[in-house]
C-alpha cells in the first residue's frame, strides 16, 4: 500500500476541520470519515426548511485531491437523491466544484469556478442553497430537471419519498 | 453503476446467445450440405448472409475479449469512465464512417476489420489515460494498480508499434493505400500513449515522494505541450497525405481543429505562465510584518495559515533589491503582494500561479498590471513599503504612534477595515480626531498615488477621518458605534456627508462656447476633459470606499462566512468597477446599498 498526501493539503484540511467543528453553520456537519485519512470526508446536510427537502437528512462523501486547496474536492451523495443538479449516481454538479480555468464548454465563466478562497464550509453552504434553489439551466439529472420545470407537484412527491427514505422510514 | 452493469449484462447475454446460435446454425448447415471441409468453407465465404453472421460473431468475440482485458488490467470501470468511453466512442464511430466514405474505393472486409480493431485500441488508450489522470486524485494506490497499468502500457505499446510498422511496411511495398490512414492513426495513438506514460511516471514519482513535488505541474505542462505539438505535426502530415491521395479528409477535420486550438491555448498559457512565474521574487513586493499587522486578516487564503513577514527594514531592503532586479533567496513563507493588493505566502502563490495566472481571491489577472487605472491603484501599498523615506513619516508606522493612521489606511487599503488591533484602543481616540481637518504631511505623500494630481490635494480630509473612523469601528458591536461616533451618525447619511464635501464638477454651468472648446482636439481641451473625468473617478472611488466601509460595518453582525466572503470581495469593490470582477462589485454595491439604508435607519434613531 503506497501512502501519500501533500502535507500542505493535510494542514489546510486539519485547519478547516477545526474551524468547522468549532462553529459549523446550521444544517451542516462534516468531518473526516476516519482520523487516518483526512482526504475522505463525510458530510451530513439537513434539508433546508420551506423546501420539499425539509426534514430530510442527507449524507454525502467529499473526497479531496492531494493538491487540495488548488483543486476542488468532489462531492457525492451516499443516500438516494433526486435533484436537477445531482447526477443519478449522487455526484454533485455545481460550478464551484469545477476545477479552475475556463470551462471547455463555455457554460460558466472562470470566476464561478473553484479557487482556494472557497472552503469546505462554502461548498456545503452552496450545496444547501443549491438544494433549495435548483439551477435547471445545466441539469445533471435531466429527469429531475424536466420534472422540476414542468411538473412541480410530481417533483415534490418524489422528493418527499426521498426525504422519508433518508430518515429510514 | 452497479445497476448499469446489471442492465447491460442480460442484453449482452441475449446478444451473445443469439449470435452464437446463428453462427453454429450457419456453420452446421454449410458442413452438412457439403461433405468436404473445403467446399463448406467456400460456401460460407460466398454467401453474404453467412459472412454477416460470422462477422457478427467476430464482433461478439471482440467485445468479450475487451471485457476480459478490462477485467484483467483495469478492474471495475468507474461510472464516469464508462460515460466518457461512450461519448468518445460515438465520436470515433462517426469519424470512422466519414473515413470509410473517403476510402470507399478500397472498402472491403479487411478495411472494416482494421477500423474495428483501431477503435478497439483507441478504447483502451482512453481507458488508460483516464486511469492515469485518476491517479492524481488518489491518495492510496495499491501495488496491483501499478502492475496492471504497467502491463496494459506494455501491451498497448507493442500493439501500436506493431501496427505502425506494419502500416509503414505495407506502404513501402505497395505504395499509398488506405494503410496510410491507419499508419497515421496508430502514430497518433502512439503519441497519446507516450504522453499518458509520461504522466503515469510523473504521478508515480509524486506518489513515491509523498505527494510533494513542486516541479511536477511544470513538467506535466511540458508533456502536454509536447503531446499537442506532436499531434499537430502528425495531423498536418496526415492531412496532406490524405489530401494528396484521396481528397479532403473530412474525418480528421474536427480533430485537427481541436488539436490546433488546444496547441494555441497551451502556447498562450505557457507564455502567461512564464510571464507570471519569471522572477516571481522580483515581480511582487514583499510585505513587512508592520503591514501585515495593519491588515484585518493575516491568514494566507491558500493554506489558511497565519503569515508572518520580515521587519519593515528587512522588507525595504528586499524590495529595493527587488526593484534593482537583484536575485533573492527568500523563504517559501515570505508574504508577497499581488498587483491587486492581496497577500499570500510565496510558495502558496507559486503553486497557484502554476495553475492559474490570476489572483485566487479576486481573480484579477496577475499579468495585466499595465492598465493605467490598475497601475494607479496598485501603487499605494508598494509605495508605502518600498520607499525608505516613507518610513520617516509617521504614516508608515501604523501601530507605532498616532492612532489616526490605521484609520486612514482604512479607505486606502481595503483589507484593513476590520482591523482587530486598532479597534479597541484607537476607537475612542478617533472620536476626538474625527473633527481634525488639518492634513498631516504623511497624508500628502500617500494620497497622490491614489488620486490624480490636482484633485488629490483637494481631497477633503474630514471625510478621510470620518470614513477611516467608521472603518476602525467595524469590530465592536453595532450599538457602541453610535456612542463612538455621535458626530458621523447624527450627521445623517454617511455617504451624503462625504459627497457634499467633494462635489462633482458641475457641467451645466458651462457655456456653449466652453463646451465646444472642450470638444476640440487641442491639448488643453483634452487635458481639461481628463481632469473632469478624473474628478469623476475620484468621486466614484470615494463612493466605493464609503460603500465598502458601510458594508464592513454591517458584516459585524453577519455570520463568519458572509464576513469572509465580503472580505474577499472587498478588493474588487475598493478598486472600482474597472476590475474584471465587476459583477461582484455590482452585487456588493447593491448589498451595501441595502445595508446602508438599514444603517441610516439605525443612525437616525437617536434624532427621534
Amino acid at each position: 500500500m503506497y501512502k501519500s498526501g501533500s502535507s500542505a493539503a493535510l494542514k489546510r484540511l486539519v485547519t478547516e476541520y477545526k474551524e468547522l467543528s468549532l462553529n459549523s453553520p446550521e444544517g451542516i456537519t462534516a468531518g473526516p470519515i476516519s482520523e487516518e485519512n483526512f482526504f475522505e470526508w463525510e458530510a451530513v446536510i439537513s434539508g433546508p426548511p420551506e423546501t420539499p427537502f425539509e426534514g430530510g437528512v442527507f449524507t454525502a462523501n467529499l473526497s479531496f485531491p492531494h493538491d487540495y486547496p488548488l483543486n476542488p474536492p468532489t462531492m457525492k451523495f451516499t443516500c438516494p437523491m433526486f435533484h436537477p443538479n445531482v447526477y443519478a449516481n449522487g455526484v454533485v454538479c455545481i460550478s464551484i466544484l469545477h476545477p479552475p480555468g475556463d470551462d471547455p464548454n463555455h457554460y460558466e465563466c472562470s470566476s464561478e469556478r473553484w479557487s482556494p478562497v472557497q472552503s469546505i464550509e462554502k461548498i456545503l453552504l452552496s450545496v444547501l442553497s443549491m438544494i433549495a434553489d435548483p439551477n435547471d439551466e445545466s441539469g445533471a439529472n435531466v429527469d429531475a430537471s424536466k420534472m422540476w420545470r414542468d411538473n412541480r407537484e410530481e417533483y415534490d412527491k418524489v422528493v418527499h419519498a426521498i426525504v422519508r427514505r433518508s430518515l429510514g422510514l | 453503476m452497479a445497476a448499469n452493469s446489471r442492465r447491460t449484462t442480460p442484453r449482452l447475454a441475449v446478444y451473445g446467445l443469439a449470435t452464437t446460435l446463428l453462427t453454429v446454425g450457419v456453420v452446421a448447415s454449410a458442413f452438412t450440405l457439403h461433405d468436404h471441409f473445403y467446399t463448406g468453407c467456400v460456401l460460407l465465404s460466398q454467401s453474404g448472409v453467412a459472412m454477416m453472421i460470422l462477422a457478427n460473431m467476430g464482433l461478439l468475440l471482440m467485445i468479450l475479449l475487451g471485457k476480459l482485458l478490462v477485467r484483467i488490467f483495469l478492474g471495475q470501470l468507474r461510472a464516469i469512465e464508462v460515460e466518457r468511453l461512450y461519448e468518445q466512442g460515438w465520436i470515433a464511430v462517426t469519424e470512422t464512417c466519414l473515413a470509410l466514405a473517403i476510402l470507399r474505393d478500397e472498402f472491403d472486409a479487411a478495411t472494416l476489420t482494421l477500423f474495428v480493431f483501431l477503435l478497439f485500441c483507441k478504447l483502451f488508450h482512453w481507458m488508460l489515460a483516464d486511469r492515469v489522470s485518476f491517479m492524481e486524485q488518489q491518495t492510496h494506490l495499491t501495488a496491483l494498480f501499478f502492475v496492471r497499468i504497467s502491463a496494459l502500457s506494455v501491451l498497448l505499446f507493442s500493439v501500436d508499434c506493431l501496427m505502425l510498422s506494419y502500416a509503414v511496411g505495407n506502404t513501402k511495398r505497395y505504395g499509398a493505400t488506405m494503410m496510410v490512414v491507419f499508419g497515421f492513426e496508430y502514430a497518433l495513438l502512439l503519441a497519446r500513449f507516450l504522453a499518458t506514460c509520461a504522466k503515469f511516471v510523473l504521478n508515480a514519482i509524486e506518489l513515491v515522494r509523498g505527494g510533494e513535488w513542486e516541479d511536477k505541474q511544470a513538467l506535466l505542462f511540458y508533456v502536454e505541450l509536447a503531446y499537442d505539438l506532436a499531434r499537430l505535426v502528425v495531423y498536418l502530415f496526415f492531412f496532406a497525405a490524405v489530401m494528396a491521395y484521396y481528397g479532403p479528409p473530412i474525418h480528421i477535420l474536427r480533430d485537427l481543429y481541436i488539436t490546433a486550438r488546444s496547441f494555441y491555448n497551451r502556447c498562450r498559457d505557457w507564455v502567461r505562465y512564464r510571464k507570471a512565474m519569471q522572477n516571481m521574487h522580483l515581480r511582487y513586493p514583499t510585505v513587512s510584518q508592520d503591514d501585515l499587522d495593519a491588515m484585518s486578516d493575516t491568514t494566507c487564503i491558500i493554506c489558511r495559515d497565519e503569515m508572518t513577514g520580515p521587519s519593515q527594514e528587512q522588507a525595504d531592503i528586499w524590495n529595493n533589491e527587488r526593484r534593482a532586479g537583484l536575485a533573492q533567496n527568500l523563504s517559501g513563507d515570505t508574504p508577497k503582494r499581488l498587483p491587486c493588493s492581496h497577500v499570500f505566502h510565496f510558495n502558496c502563490l507559486r503553486s497557484w500561479l502554476e495553475r492559474q495566472q490570476s489572483c485566487p481571491t479576486c481573480r484579477h489577472s496577475v499579468l495585466d498590471d499595465t492598465a493605467p487605472a490598475e497601475g494607479n491603484r496598485d501603487e499605494p501599498p508598494p509605495a508605502r513599503n518600498e520607499l525608505p523615506p516613507a518610513r520617516d513619516i509617521p504614516q508608515a508606522h501604523p501601530v507605532a504612534t498616532e492612532t489616526e493612521q490605521p484609520q486612514l489606511q482604512g479607505p486606502l487599503r481595503p483589507q484593513s477595515h476590520a482591523l482587530p488591533n486598532t479597534a479597541p484602543g484607537s476607537a475612542p481616540a478617533s472620536d476626538s480626531t474625527s473633527g481634525n481637518v488639518a492634513p498631516t504631511a504623511g497624508q500628502h505623500t500617500q494620497a497622490p498615488t491614489l488620486w490624480h494630481q490636482s484633485t488629490a490635494t483637494r481631497l477633503p480630509l474630514a471625510d478621510e477621518q470620518g470614513l477611516g473612523g467608521t472603518g476602525a469601528a467595524a469590530i465592536p458591536e453595532m450599538p457602541s458605534l453610535m456612542a463612538i461616533f455621535p458626530q458621523t451618525v447624527t450627521h445623517g447619511p454617511l455617504l451624503m456627508h462625504s459627497l457634499r464635501d467633494f462635489p462633482a464638477p458641475d457641467l451645466t454651468t458651462l457655456s456653449d462656447e466652453q463646451i465646444k472648446a472642450l470638444e476640440s482636439g487641442s491639448r488643453a481641451a483634452v487635458e481639461e476633459r481628463i481632469r473632469i473625468l478624473s474628478a469623476f473617478q475620484v468621486q466614484i472611488s470615494h463612493m466605493v470606499v464609503a460603500l465598502t466601509q458601510v458594508q464592513s460595518l454591517s458584516t459585524v453582525r453577519a455570520t463568519p462566512t458572509t464576513s469572509r466572503q465580503t472580505e474577499s470581495m472587498l478588493p474588487s469593490v475598493g478598486h472600482g468597477g474597472a476590475s474584471p470582477a465587476s459583477a461582484v462589485f455590482d452585487n456588493a454595491g447593491q448589498a451595501s446599498t441595502e445595508q446602508r439604508q438599514e444603517h441610516q435607519a439605525k443612525g437616525k434613531e437617536p434624532d427621534i
